[in-house]
């Protein structure tokens, strides 16, 4: 394989590929959702039950000390991840969804009023837009929506008809979960910055999958979930300029993101805590280090590498059967290991359900992606999404188990 | 893979007279100035289920059943409109919630789970949950029809 990704060692490596599902291998391929988990960062999550569990910030004992370190090292670790000169600017969140809910609580209630506008793309996330719906009520200000080519590409051919004096931020992915469009986020943020707006870079899609260094995208807030590259549910980032997070009020408060209270009053720590009110996910956190630490030794130019090269087999594959249609953009440097694609012969759920007796797990439905659903004129699709451990051969599971199910659901049971 | 292993799977929720409802649902037809109408929308999946009840007041006397989306929702409108065509207002009433006890994996005496007709078969998606909501989206536009014709 050209990315040098030994797949089969990997594999070896996450304990839920060997399981079965109704008596055959699973094909997983369902990673846009939720990626599996190795053993290393499932190690880590013992260990630090077993060995150090305690509060960080607080005791002065032994315990405490040590699970302070593990988690301020998982931060550095994250904060070299994405290419962060301070760990920080970053602070932990649940995930990508609570990470641009704390912007649009925070910076942007006090830095958007009436008659600004926040842009964001027709591709985005639930959590992408309808955070924004609801600012954009409450500061009476205006959304506005970038629309799509017909292959659900950005159209960024006018660009300046959304993005001029009256914007303050333009909230975007990086990488779409429903498409795979891939966004040239470096050049609408020199856009943004250019009539004086923050960019906030949903990167879901994108952390987990590409090489991404918020230095290079010079983005001001960049968002994104733990669960979706090898690491535990319940964290997440929010990478934001440092001098934002100085600047703006404290999200939730309560402990640890105060520096002293008073009977009327209280004054907040030192970034990136003040953000960080009571008991942080420690555990979680420091085994999303570990699998940083996992992506790192791969290199995620090899990671990125091998996606591409699955894309283009399954777009191959699937290309082959004549009933389907495929979205999304067909150049695969310009889209992420996503592919979805649509039946008017059979509805997502039916054929979502065939494949997963099928042994293959994919993902139907609108993918919390209903603006875009809509504007395509669909409701669902079936959607397959790759990683580092997914091979050839799960792809022609999946494209036979594709045919199967057209020629059940057309000619079913007869 | 053989495709036979997976319709063997597959025909514990897909059963023959399912997929032969899917594919032809019955009582599709419009119906003139309908008595009550009943509408529901799985915003989730898109999937749709319009009924059309005709009526004098007494009797389900001739409907119509539209639905649009995955075959388990187009067999379960096809079926239920099957089920209740011909039968008294009250009937209806409480085929229905029967129907939703069946879905529910509740208990129900064998003649009230006959009267049910080939609905029962619907029983079968209890092993796919996330499916039951395609089973009862017609279901919910029934109780609502008939809702607003008592």
């Amino acid at each position: 394989m050209s990315s040098g990704l030994n797949t089969s060692r990997i594999r070896d490596d996450f304990p839920i590929l060997g399981r079965e599902v109704y008596g055959l291998p699973l094909a997983y391929l369902d990673n846009a959702s939720t990626s599996q988990k190795p053993r290393s960062v499932i190690q880590a999550l013992v260990d630090y039950y077993e060995g150090c569990n305690s509060n960080v910030h607080r005791g002065v004992h032994a315990l405490s000390m040590e699970a302070t370190d593990l988690f301020d090292e998982a931060r550095a670790k994250v904060a070299r991840f994405i290419g962060a000169p301070q760990p920080e600017s970053v602070v932990w969140t649940r995930g990508t969804t609570e990470s641009i809910n704390l912007v649009a609580y925070t910076w942007a209630r006090e830095n958007i009023s009436a008659g600004d506008a926040i842009v964001v793309s027709q591709m985005e996330h639930h959590s992408n837009i309808v955070t924004w719906q609801r600012v954009a009520r409450e500061q009476d200000a205006e959304l506005r929506i970038i629309p799509l080519t017909p292959d659900g590409s950005l159209d960024t051919s006018r660009l300046g008809d959304h993005i001029d004096e009256r914007v303050k931020l333009l909230a975007i992915c990086h990488s779409s979960n429903s498409l795979g469009s891939i966004n040239p986020v470096r050049e609408l943020t020199e856009m943004a910055h250019g009539v004086g707006a923050k960019v906030l870079v949903d990167a879901a899609q994108s952390v987990p999958h590409m090489p991404v260094s918020v230095t290079d995208l010079n983005c001001d807030f960049l968002a994104f979930s733990g669960h979706k590259m090898l690491g535990p549910t319940g964290i997440g980032v929010l990478y934001a300029r440092p001098e934002l997070l100085e600047e703006t009020e404290p999200f939730m408060r309560g402990g640890d993101m105060v520096l002293e209270v008073w009977n009327d009053r209280a004054t907040w720590n030192a970034v990136p805590n003040k953000f960080e009110a009571g008991t942080p996910n420690i555990a979680d956190a420091i085994a999303l280090g570990a699998a940083v630490e996992y992506l790192s030794a791969l290199g995620m130019e090899n990671v990125r590498q091998h996606e591409m090269d699955l894309t283009s087999y399954a777009l191959k594959r699937m290309s082959e059967i004549e009933e389907i249609d495929l979205l999304g953009p067909s150049d695969v440097s310009r889209r992420g290991g996503v592919v979805s694609f649509h039946s008017s012969d059979v509805h997502p759920h039916d054929l979502g359900t065939y494949l997963d007796r099928a042994g293959v797990a994919i993902r139907t439905g609108h993918h919390c992606t209903m603006p875009l659903m809509r504007s395509m004129g669909i409701v669902a699709t079936a959607r397959a999404s790759f990683y580092i451990y997914n091979t050839e051969a799960e792809i022609d599971r999946l494209a036979d188990a594709v045919r199967g199910a057209l020629s059940y659901f057309g000619n079913a049971g007869r | 893979m053989p495709a036979g292993s997976v319709g063997q799977g597959l025909s514990e929720v897909y059963s023959e007279a399912i997929l032969d409802h899917a594919r032809n649902p019955r009582w599709a037809a419009p119906i003139d100035r309908p008595y009550s109408a009943g509408d529901a929308v799985n915003p989730f999946c898109g999937d749709e289920a319009h009924v059309r009840l005709a009526s004098g007041g007494k009797s389900v006397d001739g409907l119509c059943m539209q639905t649009v989306g995955c075959s388990i929702n187009r067999a379960a409108g096809s079926m239920i409109a099957e089920t209740l065509c011909g039968i008294p207002l009250a009937d209806a009433a409480s085929l229905a919630a029967d129907y939703r006890i069946l879905l529910a994996g509740g208990e129900l005496a064998p003649n009230r789970r006959e009267a049910l007709g080939q609905l029962v078969l619907m029983e079968t998606v209890r092993r796919f949950p996330v499916r039951i909501k395609c089973a009862m989206l017609s279901l919910t536009a029934v109780e609502q029809a008939l809702g607003s014709a008592r």
